[in-house]
């Protein structure tokens, strides 16, 4: 899966869960956490989103401050692989 | 309704006399029969649905047991910052009033996770990781601690449902169902200090909030009841106990399942019917 194609089904996502942001609004650096477009408690499910888009675990406990700032940052977390 | 004071002092000697009772210790088995039922199929997150209609009866056994470890891993993952939110919330001003019972709540919740814990690392070699983060937001005056305290009471109320059916029912491995009558019995005070501590805090902080906070609580318990649920369907149980399919597949159509709706709603109906009582909550259980 490109990285085009994980923007693009992030972004679908996001908008379905939050119901709070059209995506014509949703930019790849909005910050969707400091804007409460999501909160903690989506968190789980974009986790398991992202793993079966990716067929990869994601270990929190190693996940870094600011890992699910924004589109973009989601989408490097997703490139660095398991360890992120 | 009881004072606060008198349901603490109840409580609390409660809880001292089930400490110093020997006949709710649990002992550990050096292996547990794999082929017995760990969970009661009724509540396997799948039962009910095609995947599970088409299962055999060793398979669906198989599939109980690495529910429970998922189980007991969730229980571990909502105590542990239970335990550490708790042990901040100790001696600090105007707790005074349930400080007494406090200590044994924590106290309580660190010896669920050491049998939680014992029975997935002896039994499966592990314990399933949380999927779950928390970012720091800002809060109205009493929202944060209301919301601590209320969002550990509809967790709890949860997993004792499953505790009671799990306890009752004979067909169940002797070590799991043990540790769901155990738990059952210190999360029964739990509760009752739960409603009656949120019931408290709500009459306490809710006349002061804004429309807007009062709404973005309810919002939130209702995104947390999602969320709660949610990890009750883990796509590593069933990849463990080798379903075949995409597991995360499998999650989402168990999840969307009508049984499995129904479950989660008369299940989550009677948590809320305390709190839509005391007024906290406006809307009906829709998880």
């Amino acid at each position: 899966m490109t990285d085009r194609d994980v923007r693009a089904a992030l972004r679908e996502w996001i908008v379905r869960t939050s119901g709070r942001i059209g995506g014509e609004a949703l930019r790849d650096d909005t910050p969707i956490l400091e804007q409460r477009i999501l909160t903690s408690l989506h968190v789980l499910e974009l986790i398991l989103f992202l793993e079966r888009l990716t067929g990869r675990p994601i270990d929190v406990q190693r996940l870094r401050p600011g890992a699910f700032r924004d589109v973009d940052s989601i989408c490097r977390l997703v490139a660095a692989g398991p360890a992120s | 309704m009881r004072s606060l004071e008198a349901t603490v002092a109840t409580l609390a000697a409660a809880s001292r006399r089930q400490a110093a009772d020997p006949s709710t210790w649990l002992e550990w088995p050096a292996a547990v029969d794999r082929t017995r039922y760990f969970m009661s199929p009724e509540l396997v997150s799948v039962y009910g649905t095609e995947t599970w209609e088409s299962l055999d009866e060793a398979a669906r056994r198989r599939l109980s047991f690495w529910e429970t470890v998922n189980f007991f891993s969730l229980n571990i993952h909502g105590e542990r910052p239970l335990v550490a939110g708790l042990a901040e919330r100790l001696y600090r001003d105007g707790r005074e009033d349930v400080e007494a019972y406090l200590h044994h709540f924590l106290g309580e919740e660190n010896e669920h996770m050491v049998y939680f814990g014992g029975f997935c690392r002896r039994y499966a070699g592990k314990v399933y990781p949380d999927r779950k983060v928390t970012f720091p937001r800002e809060h109205a005056p009493g929202e944060e601690d209301f919301l601590f305290f209320v969002q550990a009471l509809l967790f709890e109320q949860i997993v004792d449902a499953y505790n009671v059916g799990c306890a009752r029912d004979e067909r169940l491995e002797p070590t799991a169902r043990r540790i769901h009558l155990l738990h059952h019995l210190d999360e029964s005070r739990h509760l009752a200090f739960g409603r009656r501590y949120v019931a408290e805090l709500f009459a306490r902080h809710a006349g002061a909030w804004s429309r807007e906070t009062l709404e973005g609580v309810r919002s939130h318990l209702r995104a947390f009841l999602a969320m709660t649920w949610g990890e009750y369907y883990n796509p590593a149980v069933y990849a463990d106990a080798g379903l075949p399919g995409d597991p995360y597949a499998l999650r989402e159509a168990a999840f969307a399942h009508p049984r499995c709706r129904d479950h989660r709603r008369a299940v989550t109906a009677r948590c809320l019917r305390d709190l839509r009582e005391i007024g906290i909550l406006d809307w009906e259980a829709e998880p």
